[in-house]
């Protein structure tokens, strides 16, 4: 472990921008704090790398095992309980480490991208929106940066508000239909988490009580008495496995915990929908893979299957509602949904393949599916509707745009050279090479067919957005504007550097740390129990 | 890098760069600058490309060896290495230079081209545009070919699938244009859904995705006694690695428009002529090919025999279908897809060579009969219907004679025994005499094999039948062949070894001493019933009479005859921009018929010497036939052809003649007296009316079917229980706690309020009330603490 502030600095100077928000005089000021708070912190998350330079041979990036080589550290008790105290311990590895940054430059670009504010039409002012974008940061940043299970309990909460009020707030027409819905879902969920996180308090052998989620995977007395444990006259690991599973589902989000998802995005503004689809989704993930699988790896054997369906459910299932909607924005949102399947049942498999290729397509898809989003707003703030059918020949009246939106779609189509085939395909051949599952070759099957279902939509979607005649009503729109340019500039030029080089640009980040939560994990093909003999504690 | 690597990388890179530059300054750049960026790009990948021929055709074995590097760390999947590299070898460099030289004239002819092309769509240029892709597409298509690795083979395929996809749907706002673009994408990823499927059959059972990791893993499992061999381990009855070739030919069936998944290359005519002639006519489309080509090592005869089987209906349905097309374009497109169906027939009989050889001829006389078909188009004004052309010899003299080579080489026009002949003469004839090899001469095959060593069963073929005089071209060729390439067959055995380039199993002894058994097992194992190899013979012998027929048909039609639309004809014009490139490329169709290509295929065939499953047949001396463990099969099969094929172009180009010699008339009779025939073929078998009912139709019934789910159970669930929480809280909270609770607090506070109403009456503010309450207390007091002491 590696002490060092850089992390406290990172998740609090949002939180100093949005108390300045509500301070400095006038709109422009406001918007100006917001850019150059997100503006900082990204340049700031951009000192993480002097710990992961993996073209330096003579570093040890990742250490000897989970958990061993933690950076920028702070760890300060908080509040002090009887068995253990709840710490203020924050750190990055290599699984968190792209999730900082990624989070760092949607938040920054999303920033960016509500620069326009004024055009937008909303009532309330934007003094709280930033303030409240500010604060959500923090709490995003919070999230990954936590491993104190209580402290990561804190920011998820405290990530939750500021969205609900952002939805609700300065949404479309149905905004609090769906903010709260958003709302309910999520503290559903959190509240799953709760019980989980209590009972791995309490559950621990005395002596050994904690909330450092570390300590929780690596502790072989905490493990062990994890494994041999009953709650509620069931075993300890798949309970807790799943009510942990449905509080990450939620986010992700898996099927049939989705809806909320589309209804969130078609009424939350712009920026808030990149950050939503950029960064919240990935919280589901980067949960599974920080808490679920280290410290209940056996009941992650248990669910193997479970989630594996899921994850084939999702990419198949999203990808065909994708392909009947009519709103572009809620056509994203189901492809979303789609691209996270993959990153379900990347982890589903528990191999270092399944995990490298679901932590790809978890930074890929932060990439592209904000970039989508975007290329959604620009025309949303032309044309002030959605309707794929109304528009056509856009590629015609904007070529610069144009041309943007067709590699941002084809990034998300999975092309190779972009970075959603690399995802795609390291979890699809992943899943084709776990010879410890006997599902895991019809699962990959399966799971192939959304490459062509995932053609079908985008390009049906190209062909009625962006190419046919250019249509009269759309002949004056303007070409993207420099802002918007440099919004989707950074994206686009992310999309093809992963896709391009994914070792060097993502795989030597975090390979390390993925291959030592699956070294936690007991040997293959031992722990599979049937689910009613698991589920009676036989 | 060795410098011929560099070579072959450099000029992958400079059209990617051309691409860069005409992306970000094409507009600029403007008409016609763009278009000549473009051309230079290329022309200096061509140049490259032509001194890595040069230079490879000058090195000796060791020299080959030492030029190959790599290859290099690309990433990791798990704990296994993806690497990437240059796979250099003899098919590499030419077809290296032929994607090149060919893109080198379309390039120009497109330059001309677009000249008279209204670029212009709502006032916005789209120039550059095509320059842009087209530099994209050749960046692509060069990276396919030098690739070495089947996930680096998939890259670009999917890159050239995307370029393609750009390119046919180049004129966009035509809803006719952007529809088969998407088709044409949708129906290659199909075809992908195969290719992954099989890439991850070879990366569990093999785990290594380059190519010759893969075909040496491959060929130790079969040396193993692996299960990947065993059809019980299977599904249906086919091995795992039955199925693994099969789903990875599945890619080809989609990028080679072969049936079931042809029906996009038609509608892919939407594009701009040069784009049908480079991409969907000369290198893409033929990827398929050379992808089945690469992986050949790793198709068991069962696969062997799929290929064979999808690449004979094929070409049989294209050749029917081309005989009622009208528009000129559309037939050039079938016969593509038939000429496709003969190179994928040749692979699956084992044809290696002569497929390969039918690529790079076919590419030569395909492009210049597309050019030459644009040239017309282009010059009648953009008339693609050939019943209003007629006589167009006059105007377009150059056009008229080039397509006619073109029209000579696809027919396979040649006489037999003076060896001269052009294209398909060679390359389609020697397909047909290795499936007559199959068909007829599996005993001589079988007894071939069972002889130790290839080198020994070559002597004896030599011995027993003498060598005979050559009938193809290769004898022709030995002339250019450097001293080195033609070594006594003893020295060739090392040479080999050395020429196999960095594969661990190419070591210097033959297959067959390394495991015997497994080289005759895989010959004896020939699949599939008697009648199926004679099929596979005599429908392509057959077609091979309606190929001239139709194609003939399509030059008589526009070219000679008379003119049947005098707007059309008056109009017609030739452009030297674009004639030029024509000339170049018929002089390409006669090179290459005859010259370097050939031999360097069969260079190629090196690689092939590790496969288990070598059905690698010969024909002809070539200097290599050595090199490689094939059977070279005797000329029987081409005597046996000369009848059967001979003349089968004189045959079809009488039967034209004497069709479409007068106009339309006749062949209008026809047509009706064979209505219900001539409806099908005009419908193209309804192929894609039956996909857009059962396919497109039930993936709309699907999405329908899934987002009502989504919208009325899930979230109708969801919602559900939002109204039953609301509904619960109602009753908690309005019935119980407003009712009830509050109701009893209510209550408590009402008996209150009574009591104290009842208890307020008296208390009206008189004093002598109050002082009778106080005397009347104070009277009880008394009385009780008098009287109740007292017991």
């Amino acid at each position: 472990m590696e002490p060092g502030n850089l992390l406290n600095w990172l998740i609090f100077l949002p939180t100093i921008g949005a108390v300045l928000c509500l301070i400095v005089p006038g709109a422009r000021a406001v918007k100006l704090i917001g850019v150059i708070t997100t503006g900082a912190t990204f340049v700031l998350s951009l000192g993480l790398f002097q710990h992961f330079a993996w073209w330096d041979a003579t570093r040890d990036v990742f250490g000897s095992g989970y958990g061993q080589k933690l950076y920028e550290v702070t760890k300060v008790t908080w509040i002090q309980l009887s068995g253990a105290p709840i710490e203020y311990f924050v750190g990055v590895d290599g699984l968190s480490f792209p999730l900082v940054i990624l989070t760092t430059l949607v938040t920054f670009l999303a920033a960016l991208a509500s620069w326009n504010f004024e055009h937008w039409k909303v009532s309330r002012g934007i003094r709280g929106y930033f303030c409240l974008f500010l604060l959500l940061e923090t709490g995003m940043l919070g999230v990954f940066c936590a491993l104190d299970f209580f402290l990561f309990y804190i920011f998820w909460e405290v990530m939750l508000l500021p969205m609900y009020f952002l939805i609700g707030v300065w949404g479309g027409p149905r905004k609090e239909y769906a903010a709260i819905k958003f709302f309910i879902y999520t503290l559903a969920g959190s509240v799953l988490m709760l019980v989980a996180l209590l009972a791995f308090y309490f559950y621990a052998p005395a002596g050994h009580q904690t909330f450092d989620l570390i300590r929780l995977a690596t502790d072989p007395a905490i493990q062990a008495a994890f494994g041999s444990a009953l709650f509620l006259g069931l075993k300890f690991g798949p309970v807790m496995f799943v009510l942990l599973y449905i509080g990450f589902a939620i986010k992700v989000p898996v099927f049939p915990f989705h809806t909320w998802l589309p209804d969130a995005h078609v009424e939350a503004p712009t920026p808030i929908s990149m950050i939503l689809a950029g960064i919240l989704l990935k919280m589901g993930a980067y949960g599974l893979l920080r808490i679920s699988y280290p410290i209940l790896p056996d009941a992650g054997t248990w669910a193997a299957w479970g989630l594996a369906l899921l994850g084939v459910i999702n990419i198949i299932y999203g990808a065909l509602c994708a392909m009947a909607q009519t709103d572009f924005k809620r056509l994203v949102a189901y492809s979303s949904i789609s691209h996270m399947g993959y990153v379900l049942l990347g982890l589903a498999i528990m191999t270092p393949a399944g995990f490298q290729g679901a932590m790809f397509q978890v930074i890929a898809h932060g990439i592209s599916s904000p970039m989508c989003f975007f290329l959604v707003g620009v025309i949303y703030d032309r044309a002030h509707h959605r309707e794929i059918n109304r528009f056509g020949g856009l590629w015609l009246t904007m070529p610069v745009y144009g041309s943007l939106a067709t590699l941002g779609f084809f990034a998300s189509l999975g092309l190779p050279g972009l970075c959603g085939f690399i995802g795609e395909f390291w979890v699809l051949i992943a899943t084709f090479s776990a010879e410890q599952w006997s599902w895991a070759q019809p699962m990959a099957i399966l799971a192939a067919t959304g490459v062509v279902l995932t053609a079908g939509y985008i390009l049906w979607m190209i062909q009625r957005v962006y190419l046919g005649k250019a249509r009269e009503e759309y002949k004056s729109f303007p070409e993207a504007t420099a802002r918007e340019i440099a919004v989707l500039a950074p994206f686009a030029a992310l999309a093809i550097a992963l896709g391009i080089l994914p070792q060097q640009t993502l795989f030597n980040f975090m390979n390390g740390t993925l291959h030592q939560i699956t070294n936690l994990f007991p040997a293959a093909g031992t722990t599979a129990l049937t689910v009613a003999g698991a589920l009676l504690g036989r | 890098m060795s410098p011929i690597e560099t070579y072959l990388v450099t000029g992958v890179l400079i059209p990617l760069a051309g691409f860069v530059l005409l992306a970000f300054l094409g507009g600029r750049l403007g008409k016609p600058a763009a278009g000549w960026v473009a051309v230079l790009a290329i022309a200096a990948s061509c140049g490259l490309s032509a001194k890595a021929l040069w230079d490879w055709t000058h090195l000796d074995a060791a020299g080959r060896l030492a030029a190959r590097t790599g290859p290099y760390e690309w990433a990791r999947l798990g704990d296994t290495v993806l690497t990437v590299g240059v796979n250099l070898d003899s098919l590499t460099i030419i077809m290296f230079f032929m994607v090149t030289l060919i893109s080198t004239c379309i390039f120009v002819f497109s330059v001309g081209y677009m000249a008279g092309h209204s670029d212009e769509i709502d006032h916005v240029s789209k120039y550059h545009r095509f320059f842009t892709y087209l530099c994209l597409f050749d960046f692509s298509m060069l990276l396919l070919v030098i690739a070495d690795s089947l996930l680096l083979l998939f890259i670009s395929w999917e890159l050239v699938g995307l370029c393609s996809y750009l390119l046919i749907g180049y004129y966009f706002h035509k809803k006719s244009a952007s529809t088969a673009a998407m088709k044409a994408f949708i129906t290659n990823r199909v075809g992908d859904l195969g290719f992954i499927i099989g890439l991850g059959l070879v990366f569990v059972h093999l785990h290594d995705l380059s190519l010759a990791g893969a075909a040496a893993k491959f060929r130790d499992a079969w040396a193993a006694g692996s299960p990947l061999f065993d059809p019980a381990a299977g599904l249906l009855g086919l091995s795992p690695a039955t199925w693994m070739g099969m789903l990875l030919f599945c890619g080809a069936i989609g990028k080679s428009a072969q049936f079931p998944l042809h029906v996009w290359l038609p509608d892919a005519m939407e594009g701009p002529t040069p784009v049908s002639a480079l991409i969907h006519a000369a290198t893409m489309v033929a990827a398929g090919v050379y992808l089945t080509a690469r992986i050949f090592v790793l198709l068991t005869p069962e696969a062997q025999l799929f290929v064979a089987v999808i690449g004979c209906i094929t070409l049989t349905l294209a050749a029917l279908v081309a005989i009622v097309q009208t528009d000129i374009k559309k037939v050039l497109a079938y016969s593509t897809i038939s000429q496709l169906g003969y190179m994928m027939l040749g692979m699956g009989v084992g044809a290696w060579i002569a497929a390969l050889f039918h690529l790079l001829t076919h590419a030569f006389f395909k492009a210049l009969m597309f050019l030459g078909s644009g040239q017309v188009i282009e010059g009648c004004h953009h008339e693609q219907d050939m019943r209003k052309m007629g006589g167009l010899w006059r105007k377009m003299p150059v056009t008229c004679a080039t397509f006619l080579v073109g029209v000579l080489a696809i027919a396979g026009a040649g006489i037999p025994a003076a060896h001269i002949g052009l294209g398909g003469y060679f390359s389609k004839d020697e397909i047909l005499a290795v499936a007559w090899h199959r068909a007829y001469g599996r005993e001589d095959h079988g007894a071939a094999q069972s002889h130790g060593s290839v080198a020994q069963a070559n002597g004896l073929w030599r011995m027993g039948k003498g060598p005979t005089a050559p009938e193809v071209s290769v004898a022709d060729i030995d002339q250019f062949i450097p001293a080195s390439w033609a070594q006594p067959p003893g020295e060739h055995a090392s040479e080999s070894g050395g020429a196999a380039h960095h594969r661990p199993v190419a070591d210097a002894t033959p297959r067959e001493e390394t495991h015997p058994g497994a080289a005759q097992a895989g010959h004896a194992r020939a699949p599939g019933p008697r009648w199926l190899w004679i099929a596979l013979f005599v429908v392509p012998v057959i077609m091979a009479y309606v190929t001239p027929f139709y194609m003939m048909r399509a030059w008589w039609l526009t070219f000679m005859g008379r003119p049947r639309d005098h707007h059309v004809y008056d109009h017609a014009h030739e452009s030297p921009l674009m004639y030029l490139p024509l000339v170049v490329l018929a002089i390409g169709t006669f090179v290459s018929s005859y010259f370097l290509f050939r031999p360097l295929v069969a260079e190629g065939a090196v690689q092939m010497s590790t496969a288990p499953f070598l059905t690698m047949l010969y024909d002809g001396e070539a200097a290599t036939a050595e090199h490689a463990h094939g059977v070279p099969i005797d000329h029987a099969a081409h005597r046996a052809l000369v009848p059967a094929v001979g003349f089968a172009f004189v045959i079809g180009f009488v039967l034209a003649i004497a069709i479409y010699g007068r106009g339309l008339a006749l062949a209008t009779k026809l047509a009706a007296a064979l209505r219900p025939l001539h409806t099908l073929l005009e419908h193209k078998f309804y192929f894609d009316e039956l996909y857009g009912v059962v396919l497109v139709g039930g993936v709309a019934a699907l999405r329908a079917v899934s987002y009502g789910f989504d919208k009325y159970v899930v979230d109708g669930l969801v919602n559900l229980s939002g109204l039953l929480t609301r509904v619960a809280s109602w009753f908690s909270g309005v019935i119980l706690d407003q009712g009830l609770v509050d109701g009893l607090v209510n209550g408590v506070g009402r008996v209150t309020y009574a009591l104290g109403g009842l208890v307020r009456r008296p208390q009206v503010g008189r004093v002598r009330n109050y002082i009778l309450f106080a005397a009347g207390s104070v009277a009880v007091v008394v009385l009780w603490a008098a009287f109740g002491r007292v017991k």
